[in-house]
């Protein structure tokens, strides 16, 4: 404990704390740095969020099935049902449902309780193994049922009443779809008979008990069959519900390229907006950031219209975002060299780039675009997919090439700067130079402590000198005072 | 001891604590008193005139001192208390430089409060 001021009627603590506020300036200067270039990293992973999500929209926009949306319709839904993948072409399909297919299921209403311990083989694929399920002797009717209804090789739904009896239902469809006990093996019988009795298979030897049903239809008169009710013919998926009949055609789907293409846009114009305002932000050089100390002394309201504006302007004219936002103008509008088609640039298909003053926020004619992709989707298509000529050739290559090349040498230089939130130990140069900052601060803090012990020592010295002097005037004034009588 | 020699002696120490009143004028007046050389020979000097009082109390025995040293004691007296101005003056000087650099400061902890780590990682030690 320190107790200053006694001898010289100072507040040693008082001046020595004063002192070291005096010192510590710097240190709030490297401290603004600090928390300055950690706002400028938060923008930064911000932006670089923002671009990384545009990017992945890009890489899509690159892939020609993007382009090749298809629709198709059923006129008797009620028979069949069908749905376009990217593989399906321009079509009409006449279909005939002859018959639907179905699984195999038996039944019997016998169902004894004494079973015959051992194994049982069966099998629901004709072409498959025989699975062998365990019968123990004192397994009831319950358990092998449950046995073989959970037996996922089986794929068999069982269903047991005590008074109607037992139940078996394949869930494949077709043919191949089997309940089939092996009746050349002795423990099977003996089990099955203790079970279903004659009943089983009327003493048979062989111990197929029912059988699937393949679907039959005609598409365009063409005799078909299938296992299920669900198949894909030419790229389109067919559902069969009913016998009967249908036509089912399919479309180009301009609605849906039309909403991945302006959806597209939408998404960049939104980031270059964020990117313009961040670019534009004023820069508030007397507002700097609070400290815990100077939060606790002001109302939430005023921190928060003081960090507003402490915040403001930390990416204000910066290189990075400013190259990234030329270089995706240029992407967007320079022409396409080498099309085979007659659309060379974006404005051939409604969109286009608006005044000076907008910077680059892209417009969309909705019906030149929803036009150029009804009567002309092969050329859209190659506008952004185009492969370059040669390898990196920007001039050459589709659209949706270029702002992906673009949007990922942005990310790129935008990691660079600020890192990743994810990345365990930031090397990115903002996460350097704070880490320089943070160990500036260790240093002076440790410089000040040592500074303050010093005060310390001399103000401490100081007291003690004071005091011995005071007692020595007292000496002097004794002797003179003896003196005088 | 006759009263003589007694006399000189305390007359030679009281030259000696006079000379070191001066020597501490000498200290005080430098710009850099509150470095450590200059505080040690200021202790040590003070130390030096706390010696020489003992033996003065001792020599004289509960005496009074000679009125002809009254001179003598009054230089001392006049030394220390421009020595005390001094000492006042230097504690009232630095005063002024802290007032003068006192606005606007933060407190201390504001800055150097402890920092969560963010980029720390923990190294798993499995137990066998």
């Amino acid at each position: 404990m320190r107790i200053g001021g006694i001898a010289s009627g100072i507040d040693t603590e008082q001046m020595v704390n004063e002192l070291m506020q005096a010192e510590r300036q710097p240190l709030e200067r490297v401290y603004h740095r600090k928390v300055q270039a950690e706002w400028q990293r938060e923008g930064y992973r911000e932006v670089n969020t923002m671009v990384r999500r545009l990017q992945e929209k890009a890489f899509d926009m690159r892939l020609q099935g993007n382009y090749a949306a298809w629709k198709a319709r059923s006129s008797q839904e009620s028979v069949v049902s069908a749905q376009a993948t990217g593989r399906a072409g321009e079509a009409v399909y006449d279909v005939d449902v002859k018959q639907q297919a179905d699984t195999a299921s038996w039944w019997s209403s016998v169902a004894g309780n004494d079973l015959q311990a051992g194994t049982l083989r069966l099998r629901t694929d004709s072409e498959g193994d025989y699975v062998e399920i365990g019968v123990d002797a004192d397994d009831e009717i319950g358990d092998v049922l449950a046995k073989i209804s959970g037996h996922a090789d089986l794929n068999l739904q069982v269903f047991h009443d005590e008074d109607a009896g037992v139940s078996f239902t394949t869930r494949n469809t077709g043919e191949q779809a089997v309940i089939d006990f092996d009746a050349s093996h002795e423990e099977t019988k003996d089990i099955m008979n203790s079970i279903f009795g004659s009943d089983w298979n009327n003493g048979e030897e062989n111990g197929v008990l029912a059988t699937g049903r393949n679907a039959e239809l005609t598409v365009n008169g063409l005799d078909i069959e299938r296992e299920s009710n669900e198949f894909e013919i030419d790229g389109v998926l067919l559902t069969l519900h009913r016998a009967g009949e249908a036509r089912v055609t399919v479309d180009a789907d301009t609605d849906a390229v039309y909403e991945r293409v302006a959806g597209f846009i939408e998404k960049y114009n939104e980031m270059a907006l964020d990117i313009q305002e961040r670019l534009n932000e004023p820069l508030h050089s007397d507002f700097h950031p609070l400290t815990d100390e100077q939060k606790r002394e002001m109302s939430d309201r005023e921190i928060e219209m003081w960090e507003e504006k402490a915040q403001s302007g930390m990416l204000r004219n910066d290189r990075i975002l400013s190259g990234m936002l030329s270089n995706l103008r240029l992407a967007f509008g320079s022409p396409v060299e080498g099309v085979e088609g007659d659309k060379q640039m974006l404005s051939e298909i409604g969109i286009s780039t608006g005044s000076w003053q907008e910077r680059g926020y892209l417009h969309v004619d909705e019906d030149q675009l929803r036009d150029a992709i009804r009567t002309d989707p092969d050329g859209v298509m190659e506008l952004f997919t185009k492969q370059p000529e040669e390898e990196g050739d920007q001039a050459s290559m589709g659209i949706a090439r270029r702002l992906d090349s673009a949007l990922r040498t942005g990310m790129q230089q935008i990691t660079q700067q600020a890192g990743r939130e994810t990345s365990l130990y930031d090397q990115s140069f903002l996460g350097n130079q704070i880490r320089r900052y943070e160990e500036r601060m260790d240093v002076m803090e440790e410089r000040l402590q040592r500074t303050e012990e010093r005060y310390w020592s001399q103000f401490t010295a100081m007291e003690r000198m004071v005091a011995d002097m005071n007692a020595q005037a007292n000496w002097l004034d004794q002797q003179l005072m003896g003196m005088m009588g | 001891m006759d009263e003589n020699k007694q006399s000189r002696e305390v007359k030679r120490r009281l030259e000696a604590m006079l000379e070191c009143a001066r020597e501490q004028g000498v200290l005080l007046g430098k710009e850099h008193f509150g470095d450590n050389p200059s505080l040690h020979a200021f202790q040590e000097l003070l130390t030096q005139r706390q010696e020489l009082a003992a033996e003065i109390d001792e020599l004289q025995q509960n005496q009074f001192l000679d009125k002809e040293l009254q001179p003598l004691l009054e230089q001392i007296q006049q030394c220390d208390r421009q020595n005390q101005g001094q000492m006042r003056g230097h504690c009232q000087s630095v005063r002024q430089d802290i007032q003068k650099l006192k606005a606007g400061r933060q407190q201390n902890q504001a800055y150097t409060g402890r920092r969560p780590s963010a980029e720390g990682a923990f190294v798993d030690k499995k137990i066998e």
